[in-house]
């Protein structure tokens, strides 16, 4: 199954939940934001989100700046 | 006492966690401030590159509240967005918008900027917006919601100091929720002259961690704002182009 990370093309093997996905990518949760087609997936939902063919994952984390 | 929101800072120094050389330095420097309020900034992760995680010894300090900001946002719309992001992703309400689409000099849109902050602040948002150092404007932020305004000196990471002075003083007199005064503070003297203008507070980032020694740096801002508060709290005196002489003229001298 193919989905992109900020735009970067991911293959994984079957629909994960997106806490699974961080697994897989070996991203921390502490700090971490999801949108997948651009609609936001509150923390407590990432167990309960599968993931589908074709979906575009956004993940943004905290960062330095001013 | 300063209180933004429901929250009470003991220090009216608040700080940024950009520009410096390494994770441990930013550490030092922030700690030594005793900045109560931190910004961050928000990035798409790169998979393929491994950073420095700053976050985490951010969270060790429990006097620390997060400030992240919508810094890359060119219009409302983005910045609303980026703000939801930033609750997810750092657990909090609290949100510095800043909305500036051009990247030379970084200066605020005042328009996307208040359409942003009345849909924040409705949706729960505590919303400290980086401004112009309009008036005017923060009025209107106020009406629309904003816990505090952040007029800027000069631009962002310029250094240049309160070149905006005047307009933060009707500012000051004007607005009802706190004026921290945000960006282009380049020496302690500039934090300690906002600070006598009756700022309630301001955020320093750059002029820190691009110090050849933050930390120094960090309590050289530390003192500056609370000298520049005491002196306002305290009262300062009037100003005139003419002489007031401090000792009495006796006519001594002429008997001589």
């Amino acid at each position: 199954m193919q989905i992109k990370v900020n735009d970067q093309p991911v293959t994984i093997k079957s629909a994960l939940n997106l806490r699974e996905l961080l697994k897989v990518l070996s991203q921390e949760e502490k700090g971490v934001a999801l949108a997948i087609n651009s609609q936001i997936v509150s923390r407590s939902q990432w167990s309960n989100h599968t993931l589908a063919d074709g979906d575009q994952v956004t993940l943004i984390k905290a960062t330095a700046g001013g | 006492m300063l209180k933004i929101a429901d929250k009470l800072f003991n220090s009216r120094l608040f700080t940024g966690t950009g520009k410096f050389q390494n994770r441990q330095a930013m550490t030092e420097a922030i700690i030594a401030s005793d900045s109560e309020l931190v910004t961050m900034a928000l990035k798409r992760v790169d998979l393929y590159s491994q950073d420095d995680d700053i976050l985490e010894p951010l969270l060790q300090q429990p006097h620390i509240n997060l400030l992240p900001n919508t810094s890359g946002a060119r219009d409302a719309k983005e910045a609303v967005y980026a703000a939801q992001l930033a609750r997810e992703a750092l657990q909090t309400n609290w949100l510095k918008l800043e909305i500036h689409p051009d990247p030379k000099y970084l200066l605020p849109d005042p328009i996307e900027t208040l359409k942003a902050c009345e849909q924040l602040a409705q949706q729960g948002f505590i919303v400290l917006p980086y401004i112009h150092a309009d008036p005017v404007l923060c009025k209107h932020l106020e009406e629309a919601g904003a816990a505090a305004v952040m007029p800027l000196g000069s631009p962002i990471g310029s250094n240049l100091g309160l070149k905006t002075r005047e307009f933060l003083q009707i500012i000051i007199e004007q607005t009802q929720v706190p004026v921290v005064v945000d960006a282009g503070i380049g020496s302690p003297s500039d934090a300690a002259l906002a600070m006598e203008l009756g700022a309630d507070a301001v955020l320093v980032n750059t002029a820190i961690a691009v110090s050849p020694n933050p930390v120094a740096m960090a309590i050289a801002f530390k003192e500056a704002v609370s000298a520049g508060r005491r002196a306002y709290e305290a009262g300062l005196g009037s100003r005139s182009l003419e002489a007031q002489a401090s000792s009495p003229l006796t006519a001594f001298l002429d008997d001589m």
